[in-house]
């Protein structure tokens, strides 16, 4: 079911160091973060990486679970990529069922990958957790920004970004809605063959869209009456600020990141 | 009775930091031919309350009962619920799809599995009964009628289920007076002429005083009145309590009532009028009135 049981994105509000933190400088520690977990390895790098990562899931005061239940849609991925490791490197074998060899270099190898996705997951759901999707969007215009220059419209698409965010939620409402007024009219959207769930939809997504065209004719012509005019000259009531906060996170994010490379190409 | 509900308790995104509990232990039992009004204040519980009458949602605690069958069934039960208790949205106008106004109607019989000259007969009647000319409109697209045509459509097309309880959300929202005063009149002729049930969620006091013969009031998901409509305008202390606002009319009857004339809450200008001419007229000093 949609509507009040669907939380939209991750955001969990809460006030901590993390949810305090510049947008810009999380979006920063991810793309460098992904970066790294992708150059190093060595286990002892990993160790390092997942510590850090578990040190700001406590300072996020986020629930260990909620961290997890992010990993669970990639659950599939992750036990596919160690049984194809484990079954399909040409090395030697240790036990032989039928055809199936398990090697051990191979089991190795498939836990590395493992780690490497697990910890790129906490990484992003850091971002996801403690970030909402307006601040994400503020973030996200404030690093295309320079981009203006050569004529990026860094405004509009955040514009429109946080537009399609604002109303994720309204439209799922409205989808619920409709959904269960169709169904006190005695449709069925759980049952039947494939062809006449399709067909079911139909009186579920006609009234969705019109509904969808009259809010955004609405919207547009609220922004009008407003005197919206694209980006220019617009002042905003959240300026975006790095604080001292920031250069310390980053700061700790570069010295563990490069560290653990070094470590990684040391013991290489 | 037909609908039972018992002690029913409903929580959304229980178990998670945003969980709203919308029902506290919600006891209350609907009779057949009766007209219940379920009023209170926005967020009390009401739209979550009817929503749970006709399985759309299930009780987490207690539970409903409709005509002796537990909501918590599944398939062609859960049907039969759908059909014997048929739930009109708030704005069921979008809820609108087809690209006739026959096609819109006869959707819901359709999915009953009413057929053929059964299933016209159906539409006519509900249109009718509605008071919407099904000759002239049954070939409109829906999306081409006023406001007030729309909202009609909307509710025949859950009337050609044929339901022994029509629970309504808010019917006259938004709607013009003229819309307005004929949809309530055409209410009451269902109740009168079928003898359905009909069950009224409202914030609206004059909707509840043409409509209405019972009251049911919801505070914070608990059910804090319920009595007899006369019973419930008899206390304008109370109603405020609950944030319902008396209608002009049951405020001009505190009015009279503060300056000691024992006027009984009335339901209709009507009604007012025959209690000035007989309590406050007949007491001959209406110079002491000072409005």
């Amino acid at each position: 079911m949609f509507g009040k049981s669907v939380v939209i994105g991750q955001y969990v509000p809460l006030d901590s160091a993390m949810h305090r933190l510049d947008p810009r400088s999380k979006i920063f520690f991810v793309a460098l973060g992904i970066v790294t977990l992708f150059l190093v390895q060595s286990w002892l790098s990993f160790a390092l990486l997942g510590g850090f990562f578990v040190l700001l899931v406590l300072l996020a005061h986020l629930p260990f679970q909620y961290v997890l239940k992010s990993l669970r849609p990639l659950w599939v991925l992750l036990a596919l990529t160690l049984c194809l490791h484990v079954f399909f490197t040409p090395d030697d074998a240790l036990v032989l069922f039928g055809f199936l060899r398990v090697s051990l270099g191979g089991l190795f190898k498939g836990l590395f990958i493992v780690a490497r996705l697990v910890l790129l997951v906490v990484a992003t759901t850091l971002l996801t957790l403690t970030t909402s999707p307006i601040e994400l969007t503020d973030g996200i215009e404030g690093l295309l920004s320079p981009l203006k220059r050569w004529g990026f419209p860094a405004h509009e698409l955040a514009m429109m970004m946080t537009i399609a965010l604002r109303f994720i939620p309204t439209l799922l409402e409205e989808a619920d809605r409709i959904m269960k007024a169709q169904m006190a009219r005695g449709i069925d959207f759980e049952s039947g063959g494939f062809m006449k769930r399709i067909r079911g939809l139909i009186p579920l997504l006609v009234p969705l869209f019109v509904s969808a065209f009259r809010r955004a004719e609405d919207l547009a012509v609220a922004m009008e009456s407003r005197c919206y005019r694209g980006g220019i000259g617009r002042t905003r009531l959240r300026m975006l600020r790095f604080e001292r906060r920031d250069y310390a996170f980053l700061s700790l994010s570069l010295l563990v990141f490069v560290l653990s490379l070094s470590l990684s190409w040391l013991t290489w | 009775m037909f609908i039972l509900v018992e002690n029913v308790s409903f929580t959304y995104l229980a178990n998670t930091p945003f969980a709203v509990q919308a029902l506290r232990g919600v006891s209350l039992t609907i009779s057949r031919g009766e007209s219940v009004a379920i009023l209170g204040r926005t967020g009390c519980g009401k739209s979550t309350l009817v929503q749970h009458l006709n399985g759309l949602l299930m009780p987490q605690e207690g539970r409903v009962v409709v005509d002796g069958v537990d909501t918590r069934v599944r398939g062609a039960a859960l049907k039969g619920i759908r059909q014997k208790v048929g739930l009109v949205f708030q704005y069921p106008e979008d809820q609108m799809f087809e690209e006739t106004v026959f096609r819109e109607v006869a959707f819901a019989p359709r999915n009953m599995g009413v057929e053929g000259e059964e299933l016209e007969a159906r539409v006519r009647w509900a249109m009718e009964a509605v008071g919407l000319n099904y000759e002239a409109l049954k070939d409109k697209s829906p999306f081409e009628l006023s406001g007030g045509q729309m909202r009609r459509v909307a509710i025949a097309s859950i009337l050609s289920m044929k339901p022994e309880v029509l629970v309504l959300d808010e019917p006259t929202a938004g709607l013009d007076p003229q819309g307005r005063t004929a949809l309530l009149e055409r209410l009451q002729d269902l109740r009168r002429q079928w003898g359905l049930t009909v069950v009224l969620v409202s914030h609206n006091v004059e909707d509840v005083a043409r409509i209405a013969e019972r009251v049911v009031v919801l505070e914070q998901g608990r059910v804090v009145f319920d009595g007899p409509v006369r019973e419930f305008f008899a206390c304008e202390h109370r109603m405020r309590q609950y944030g319902i606002i008396p209608s002009p009319l049951l405020q001009a009857a505190f009015l009279l009532r503060a300056r000691g004339f024992e006027v009984d809450p009335p339901l209709t200008p009507l009604e007012l009028y025959r209690e000035i001419e007989e309590k406050v007229l007949a007491r001959r000093k209406p110079c002491s009135v000072k409005v």
